[in-house]
């Protein structure tokens, strides 16, 4: 009877663990994706005036102007993906998963948060750039 | 000695006359400005070519045109290097005649 209490209790934990690795893994795609969305926001606008002011030319940097139009798309999967990752990242741990000591969330926690809110901050500037481009440039 | 005086003669006859170097206004009508900064990366692409200077930005009646002033010195530039540098970013670009715009 003990026996298969503890067997049943570990094979709990594994799927639990299992559980939790998914879930951690999902939660680092989202951040990565959010990550990606966020630079991605920056394609149509930034990043052609960086290139071209370092003296990069190609046929692309208008090409990457183009991308404007898709803003709102790009902002809005690149919330979704920094908002779940904001809710993973800052989800409180349960009480359970740490009840022996050994807590069931490896996730580095604190990386994932500097990501998601850098991720924010690009976004963010991504969004307004546009508009606060004629007080902040001149030709 | 003959050959020192020469040389200076040369020297004097260069510096005495006038630079030749004058700076010349050009306009030129860009297209497919779809994003905000695109006519500043524009701008900034044509800053890559020595000498040029831009006067002023006028957005154009049609979405996504525009038409820069543009100073030059003709002996550092001339107009086709400006033109190319902005076909080399993939905007279309050509000059304008002042009327045109």
């Amino acid at each position: 009877m003990i026996r298969t209490m503890t067997e049943t209790t570990s094979a709990d934990r594994q799927t639990a663990m299992d559980e939790t690795g998914a879930a951690d893994k999902k939660a680092w795609t989202t951040t990565w994706l959010g990550a990606l969305g966020a630079l991605a926001m920056t394609s149509c606008c930034i990043l052609p005036l960086v290139l071209v002011s370092f003296g990069v030319t190609g046929v692309f940097i208008a090409q990457l102007g183009v991308l404007y139009q898709y803003k709102w798309i790009t902002f809005a999967l690149s919330a979704a993906c920094i908002g779940y990752g904001f809710y993973k990242a800052y989800r409180p741990i349960p009480t359970e998963a740490c009840a022996d000591g050994t807590c069931a969330r490896p996730m580095n926690r604190k990386l994932m948060r500097s990501i998601l809110w850098i991720a924010t901050a690009i976004v963010t500037v991504a969004m307004i750039f546009p508009y606060l481009t004629p007080y902040l440039l001149s030709y | 000695m003959k050959s020192l005086h020469l040389a200076l003669a040369v020297v004097g006859t260069l510096a005495a006359s006038p630079a030749s170097a004058a700076e010349q206004r050009i306009n030129i009508g860009v297209g497919e400005l779809t994003c905000p900064t695109c006519s500043y990366t524009v701008a900034a692409a044509m800053r890559g070519v020595p000498s040029v200077e831009i006067i002023d930005f006028m957005e154009g009646e049609e979405f996504g045109t525009g038409t820069y002033i543009v100073a030059f010195d003709d002996e550092a530039a001339d107009q086709d290097m400006i033109v190319e540098a902005i076909r080399a970013t993939g905007y279309s670009a050509d000059i304008v005649e002042s009327g045109d715009f």
